[in-house]
């Protein structure tokens, strides 16, 4: 059984047509790239899957380790082994980040039945993971993201990533806005995260990503629908001749 | 309501008349008279309205309405208001003399009605926190006198089930500086409190204020920046539930240059409470260099609960730096969606967020302490 399977998804956001017709199936051990050209719909996948209110599927069907995605709530997703890495990532002021990490292990363990990490587990396994990827123990003080560069929000995401390990992640746009240091700590993170029982959709408008994570299969996204897959040389004849190509 | 009687004059009636040597109970009524049927009123109490209060009065007093501690130390004097003589006399007098009893005749009532008072004279950096704590129906008014470069920790803590006054009355001398901690995490039956901080040059004020709204319960603060250099930060957080009726009403008023005010304030209203903030700023001829700052966030949670937010400035003026903020607003639903998609429910987010933002404005001493209550009652 496939990790992920997408059928004929037709999703509209606020009365509009987005995904006309998606088709996509993500098998445990393998990373899929999503390349597209802006307003294709990229956004609108990741935020379907996850569950966000207002992304209403009108058609087909997504399920995730056979289960029907869209009768579940945001948090049973996740709670599943479903993880976004946002686009945006949203600061909480108030709520420090080592709290919100906390809380978000201690509900998923506590839905599937598992044993909580200690206070000091915890923090040592937090600890280890925010060193991987470069991010000062104060990050782990402040507030969720709060007055964190655009770099540093994404590795926050990352290190989400590492301390859930989910069984699927979807990094919506994770290499926009990072600086070519950033980039290769990030990359690094999700091939460590990277494991035969796990999967991987990466969406991106760059081929740049692709240097450092080896994807399995590239597939190209234009308006609502994958219209061509392949390996990971796609990727590159994309970067040379653009998305016309494609879609002509 | 067995204590319930027409309102004002026979409360008015009922209180000791006799005059105090701190406090003339003719010059007091005669001013409740006057404010009690004035129109005024009916503005500074627009959402409370004070008809209640005058007539809580009328029930029966605590012998202990308040406990002081901390005490006991060698940069602090304690004297009740009855062993008042010579220049103690006079400071106690002057304080009390210097309250509008326009704008507070809850702050008379309160004289005329409280058999005595705590004068507290600190005269070096304490060590110890003064603890004010009131326990019981009544009201015991406490004037605290900070000398020149002292300093002083307060913790104000009001736990009376029952109706109470609380008027604290602070004089911080040149340089000095006080921290005070209010919190009152109770729901008594009705309260109402009145803190006034007179700073001279160069003293600074940290007052942090933490109320979880009581079945009907009004606050006044009022800082006067009397001295060239004074500063005052205040930051408050509260939350009102069920039915809870909470009025907080803060004055500043920049009287000398260089004077500086911060407030921030973040509130949540939730079932069908009501939660009204009034945050005033008044900048004097004369002040000029003044710079103040106010904001007031608010949540309000349920579609029955009501909060009501109004800053005001009044400034005489040019050279100001002045601004000022009040939003009531919902729970962010990208924050919402952000944490279930971590895996927390929806209750359990809602919470997070909520206890976040109320931790924006919570520190000190007291902080596990409130944030706690606050937990308690969010959950």
């Amino acid at each position: 059984m496939s990790l992920l399977e997408v059928v004929d998804l037709h999703v509209t956001v606020a009365d509009q047509q987005i995904l006309k017709g998606l088709n996509l199936r993500i098998n445990s051990g393998e990373v899929h790239a999503l390349m597209g050209p802006n307003g294709s719909g990229k956004s609108t996948l990741a935020n379907v899957l996850a569950g966000r209110p207002g992304f209403v599927i009108t058609r087909g069907s997504v399920r995730f380790d056979g289960e029907n995605l869209a009768e579940l709530k945001p948090e049973e997703r996740a709670q599943r082994g479903l993880f976004l890495a946002f686009q945006y990532p949203v600061e909480i002021p108030g709520v420090s980040n080592m709290e919100f990490l906390k809380a978000s292990l201690d509900s998923l363990h506590a839905a599937r039945g598992q044993d909580l990490l200690s206070t000091m587990e915890f923090v040592k396994a937090v600890r280890r993971i925010a060193e991987e990827l470069d991010l000062a123990e104060e990050f782990l003080k402040r507030g969720v993201n709060e007055g964190f560069s655009g770099g540093e929000k994404k590795r926050n995401e990352i290190l989400q990533l590492l301390l859930l390990q989910p069984r699927l992640a979807v990094l919506d746009e994770t290499d926009s806005g990072l600086d070519i240091d950033a980039l290769q700590v990030v990359a690094a993170g999700i091939n460590r995260y990277r494991a035969a029982d796990n999967g991987v959709l990466i969406i991106t408008h760059y081929q740049r990503l692709l240097n450092y994570i080896v994807p399995d299969v590239v597939h190209v996204l234009t308006d609502g629908q994958i219209v061509k897959s392949g390996g990971k040389e796609l990727a590159l004849d994309l970067d040379e001749k653009g998305y016309g190509w494609v879609t002509a | 309501m067995g204590h319930r009687v027409s309102y004002p004059q026979v409360v008015l009636e009922r209180l000791p008349a006799a005059d105090k040597p701190w406090f003339s109970a003719k010059a007091g009524l005669g001013r409740l008279n006057t404010v009690l049927a004035s129109k005024s009123i009916r503005e500074t109490w627009k959402y409370t309205p004070i008809k209640s209060f005058v007539e809580g009065f009328a029930a029966p007093k605590s012998a202990t309405p308040l406990v002081a501690s901390g005490l006991d130390q060698p940069e602090i004097e304690a004297i009740q208001f009855a062993a008042l003589e010579g220049p103690d006399l006079d400071l106690v007098r002057r304080c009390l003399e210097s309250v509008d009893g326009v704008r507070y005749p809850m702050a008379d009532l309160t004289m005329l009605d409280a058999p005595g008072g705590l004068l507290v004279k600190v005269t070096g950096r304490a060590q110890a926190p003064l603890t004010l704590r009131t326990i019981g129906a009544g009201s015991h008014p406490v004037i605290i006198d900070v000398a020149p470069e002292a300093s002083l920790n307060i913790v104000e803590e009001s736990e009376a089930q029952d109706f109470n006054t609380q008027f604290v009355y602070v004089r911080v001398g040149a340089g000095a500086r006080v921290d005070h901690v209010r919190c009152a995490l109770q729901v008594p039956a009705m309260q109402w409190s009145l803190l006034m901080a007179e700073l001279d040059s160069d003293s600074a004020y940290e007052l942090q204020q933490y109320q979880v709204g009581g079945h009907r319960r009004r606050t006044d603060c009022h800082f006067m920046l009397a001295g060239q250099g004074a500063r005052a930060d205040i930051t408050g957080a509260f939350l009102t539930e069920d039915s809870c009726h909470l009025d907080q009403q803060v004055i500043v008023e920049h009287k000398a240059p260089n004077t500086v005010s911060r407030q921030k304030f973040h509130g949540i209203a939730t079932g069908k409470s009501r939660a009204v903030f009034n945050g005033r700023i008044h900048i004097h001829h004369g002040a000029d260099g003044s710079d103040a700052l106010l904001t007031n966030r608010n949540l309000s949670l349920n579609p029955g609960a009501e909060i009501n937010t109004k800053p005001e400035l009044e400034i005489y003026t040019d050279d100001v730096r002045c601004a000022h903020g009040a939003t009531v607003g919902q729970l962010s639903e990208d924050s919402l969606f952000y944490l279930r998609s971590r895996g927390m429910n929806d209750a359990a987010a809602r919470a997070i967020l909520c206890n976040g933002f109320l931790r924006e404005c919570i520190s000190g001493p007291m902080a596990e302490k409130v944030t706690e209550r606050f937990t308690a009652a969010l959950l």
